[in-house]
């Protein structure tokens, strides 16, 4: 089942896997992308990523710049 | 400026106030126009780095080797354990700041991006450049290679084809050639021009050349050729050995280049990078040449076929000698395509022995491709760097494994290496589509 | 006959071997006092492999010079001279073996001269004064000072400090590394058995009277170049400084007495001017050990990789040999002594040497004591021995002895 941790849980490990030199703890849900340091391919590259690791589509027209790490939560939720 | 001499009695007289010195004649002579290389970067199948190279090549060892492995096992010479945090670790004096943005840049890249930004490195600091460059927009790169991407591309498939969406979106920036530019560009800081320039196989040379046009030019001072490394994927493996141009399975280990035996070249996998210079640029940063790029030719032969022709390798040649104001008889050393082909090789060495013909001492050649294999895209870059490794420390190189030699003018290298009085040398590369070149190095006059 | 204006190095290269090891490693090996090593101010030795000898250091030092000019700059070269306390045979000098395998032509005079770590600033004088006479013009001279370590345990604290190679020098009219002030110089020179080498295999060391007739030698050669020439002042006639260096801390020393003889300045003063005008020449000889006769060649090589002069710049240099006899003189460095000497990749040469492990060391040691002694028929195995020179990649090939048939010494480039 696709819960609200394991969605965290991809996010963060692909936020580290993208932006190497990131600490896991940094990744909490009221940063955002860009501060910690993702460019717009890379906050791309961290969804697709996502999407495959839980099987989860969602239209690209969902994503906007300047989401936070709970706000990319909250969509996967919805479409998990 | 005499201070007196014994004959004085007693007396003493005063030191010469200004430079005695003759003065001499400037290091570097003539105007800035002049190329050459101040820094050296390779990674292949023998070694991670430069000294590597030059031990690897003193004792003939070969990298070619069985690939069990491969869904259509075959011969190669594969990079062994390269890893980009260790490659970057091996570069002394590396600063935190360049390794940092080399990691952000490229660890997620395909290995021939991560070679790149490797032997740019290497070559950087070898040029002394992390100490003093010039103006970010005064040095350029270029990066030779063409097809270089496919077998990202195909690494990919598997999850395009369980969905689409799940590509990356970095797919757009890495299935392109040009993101080896934009990745040595952001590493290094570079502001100048940068561009991709395909020549199949002979796309190192290609790398140095327009490197040098763009110096010579006025529009940089300082220009890197990075030969980009040949990842093959399974159909540009499979098209070769279907056009007969590699040597296949059966029939054991392959001969090497010049051999009577030869059956095709074995693929390579290998980047290397040269830092070229106008001696102008050279001299302000106090920095000594290594050798200079005295002359270079590049000729179609209006074929767009895999063949060679005679005498488009034997113009290239002889241009590049003529551009370079020397004579046939002056050669040293040619680093020969030698890729292993029946054909070629045979064509090659009749181009040397129309080129050479009568010359008193026949220079010495060999391939580096029988130690490292066919980088493809690099094997321009790869040969170059090996070229100036031989002419600095003064020795050829074996051709590993060469048995029964072909008949030719040369003077083929053995199976070990041989000391050698080299001041100037030949490379050459040619490549599929009637691509012919030429380059002339020698050592920095003194 | 028309004196030439200006004589002094056109060229110079320093050879430090291809295998160094480090000095700490010598001090643990040995079980040497911590606190001594301070003292040394040295942080490698060179180390001879066995296919090495003071002729094989002659060449290699000396290649690069020779392959630099053209046919015609080669045929100039009218002496061969080298210096050194490494001698192969009591009648036939190492300049015979140089000259051939440097492949130079037959009109040249082939001559040895030693007196200890002097004998190369000797050379160096008479190879000039030879040039500056006019009694040919356009001649060149290749001075090379050339030798071997033969220490072991028993050398105690000499032995980390002593070094290995040669230094090699193209003396002519065209001296674009230093003009020497020709006709400046002082002398002091007596007999005392400070330090001597009277067998093949055997340096005898009074490592107290060598530094007490070093500073003695130092003083007086000064005192000595004052009154041949006028308004010398010790801080303010030379811009930079290099002494014959038997490690770095005994060059040190020789500053600082000089100074406090020949200058009224205070301590911090001294520790300043060491800074600016020695401590550049010292770097070199830190990696390498006392060169002997070229050490002081070593410290130019140094000063001028090392130091930064806005324009022409004066050097005072000090040459000491036990035994002794020494030599206080000058010349000028211009703005193209420093790319000039840059070509030799002096710096990444040394660099580039194999790192040995003490036991390596010591065996290479034990061996190396044997080098000078005379024998009729020796073979050395060099494809054997080949791995242990590759492990210094970017070496070039150099020169190395295959063997000794009846007495004559054959050697192979490798």
């Amino acid at each position: 089942m696709i819960t609200s941790e394991l969605i965290l849980r991809e996010i963060r490990h692909s936020v580290c896997d993208v932006v190497r030199q990131i600490a896991p703890e940094a990744v909490v849900p009221k940063v955002r992308l860009s501060d910690l340091g993702c460019n717009s391919i890379d906050r791309a590259d961290i969804v697709t990523q996502v999407m495959e690791r839980l099987s989860v589509i969602v239209p690209i027209s969902e994503f906007h710049s300047g989401l936070t790490v709970g706000e990319l939560a909250d969509i996967f939720r919805k479409h998990a | 400026m005499n201070a007196g001499t014994a004959g004085e009695a007693g007396g003493s007289s005063p030191l010469g106030g200004t430079a005695g010195g003759s003065g001499g004649s400037s290091p570097l002579g003539g105007t800035g126009d002049r190329v050459v290389i101040t820094g050296l970067g390779v990674v292949c199948a023998v070694a991670h780095d430069l000294a590597g190279l030059a031990q690897a090549m003193r004792r003939g060892d070969s990298a070619i080797t069985l690939l069990a492995h491969l869904d259509e096992p075959g011969y190669g010479a594969p990079i062994r354990g390269f890893a980009l945090q260790r490659a970057l670790g091996g570069i002394s004096g590396l600063a935190e700041s360049l390794r940092d943005r080399a990691i952000r840049a490229a660890a997620r890249a395909p290995l021939p991006v991560q070679a790149a930004a490797v032997v740019a490195l290497q070559a950087w600091h070898h040029a002394r450049l992390h100490d003093r460059a010039p103006p970010a927009g005064r040095v350029g790169v270029v990066v030779g290679g063409n097809n270089l991407t496919e077998a990202y591309a195909e690494s990919q498939r598997a999850r395009y084809e369980r969905h689409p969406a799940f590509l990356p979106a970095s797919f757009a920036l890495h299935c392109q050639d040009t993101d080896h530019v934009g990745v040595v560009s952001e590493v290094l800081g570079l502001t100048g021009e940068g561009c991709t320039v395909g020549g199949a196989s002979a796309s190192g040379n290609l790398a140095i050349i327009s490197a040098a046009r763009l110096i010579r030019d006025g529009g940089a001072d300082a220009c890197l050729a990075i030969g980009a490394l040949a990842e093959l994927g399974p159909l540009q493996r499979r098209g070769y050995l279907n056009a007969g141009a590699m040597a296949e399975l059966d029939g054991g280990f392959p001969a090497p280049p010049f051999d009577r035996d030869r059956r095709g070249f074995v693929p390579g996998q290998g980047s290397a990078c040269l830092v070229l210079e106008s001696a102008g640029s050279a001299r302000r940063r106090g920095v000594t040449p290594l050798a200079e790029l005295a002359g270079n030719h590049v000729a179609l032969s209006g074929n767009r076929l895999a063949d060679p022709a005679q005498a488009s390798e034997a113009e290239v040649m002889s241009v590049a000698l003529r551009r370079a104001g020397l004579a046939p008889e002056q050669v040293d050393y040619v680093n020969a395509h030698g890729s292993g082909s029946p054909l070629g090789d045979a064509v090659e060495a009749a181009a040397l022995d129309q080129v050479f013909a009568g010359v008193p001492e026949p220079p010495w050649a060999n391939s580096t491709k029988s130690l490292v294999g066919h980088c493809l895209t690099a094997a321009g870059a790869v040969e170059a760097t090996a070229t100036i490794l031989q002419l600095r420390c003064d020795f050829v190189h074996p051709n590993a494994g060469l048995r029964c030699p072909l008949d030719t003018t040369c003077r083929l290298a053995g199976p070990t290496a041989r000391p050698a009085r080299l001041a100037v040398a030949m490379s050459n590369s040619f490549g599929f589509g009637g691509f012919h070149s030429s380059i002339v190095l020698t050592k920095p006059a003194f | 006959m028309t004196p030439s204006a200006c004589a002094g190095i056109e060229a110079l290269n320093v050879y430090g071997g291809v295998a160094r090891i480090a000095v700490g490693e010598i001090f643990r090996g040995r079980g040497l006092r911590p606190d001594r090593y301070d003292n040394l101010q040295m942080s490698a030795r060179s180390v001879a492999l066995p296919f090495e000898d003071s002729v094989t250091n002659a060449v290699n030092a000396a290649r690069p010079l020779v392959d630099a000019l053209d046919e015609a700059g080669r045929r100039r070269i009218e002496m061969v001279v080298t210096a050194t306390e490494s001698g192969l045979d009591l009648s036939k000098s190492l300049a015979t073996y140089v000259a051939d395998h440097l492949g130079l032509g037959p009109r040249c005079r082939l001559i040895e001269l030693k007196q200890a770590c002097y004998a190369g600033a000797a050379a160096l004088q008479l190879a000039a004064a030879y040039v500056a006479s006019g009694l040919s013009p356009g001649a060149k001279a290749l001075v090379v000072a050339t030798d071997v370590a033969l220490v072991g345990a028993e050398a105690g604290y000499a032995e980390p400090a002593t070094g290995s190679g040669a230094a090699a020098m193209l003396v002519s009219d065209r001296p674009e590394i230093l003009s020497l002030d020709l006709g400046a110089f002082g002398l002091h020179a007596f007999e005392t058995m400070d330090t001597a080498r009277p067998c093949p295999d055997l340096d005898v060391v009074d490592v107290d009277r060598s530094l007490l007739t070093y500073l003695t030698c130092l003083s007086a050669s000064f005192a000595d170049y004052r009154e041949r020439v006028a308004d010398v002042d010790l801080v303010k006639t030379f811009d930079l400084l290099a002494f014959h260096t038997p490690f770095a801390g005994m060059a040190k020393a020789g500053h600082r007495a000089l100074m406090r003889a020949h200058a009224s300045v205070t301590a911090a003063d001294i520790d300043r001017d060491f800074q600016n005008r020695l401590e550049p020449s010292l770097r070199y000889p830190a990696l390498v050990g006392n060169l002997f006769s070229g050490s002081v060649f070593l410290a130019l090589a140094s000063l001028i990789e090392h130091s930064a002069p806005a324009g022409p710049s004066r050097v005072g240099l000090f040459a000491y040999g036990s035994g002794c006899s020494a030599e206080f003189f000058s010349g000028l460095l211009d703005s193209a002594a420093k790319p000039a000497l840059a070509r030799l990749r002096i710096g990444e040469h040394l660099a580039g040497r194999a790192e040995l492990s003490f036991d390596e060391y010591e065996r290479l040691a034990e061996g190396n004591r044997g080098c000078l002694a005379p024998v009729r028929d020796r073979a050395v195995d060099l494809a054997g021995l080949r791995d242990l020179a590759d492990r210094a990649p970017l070496r070039r090939t150099m020169l190395a002895l295959r063997g000794v048939q009846d007495y004559h010494r054959v050697y192979e480039w490798i």
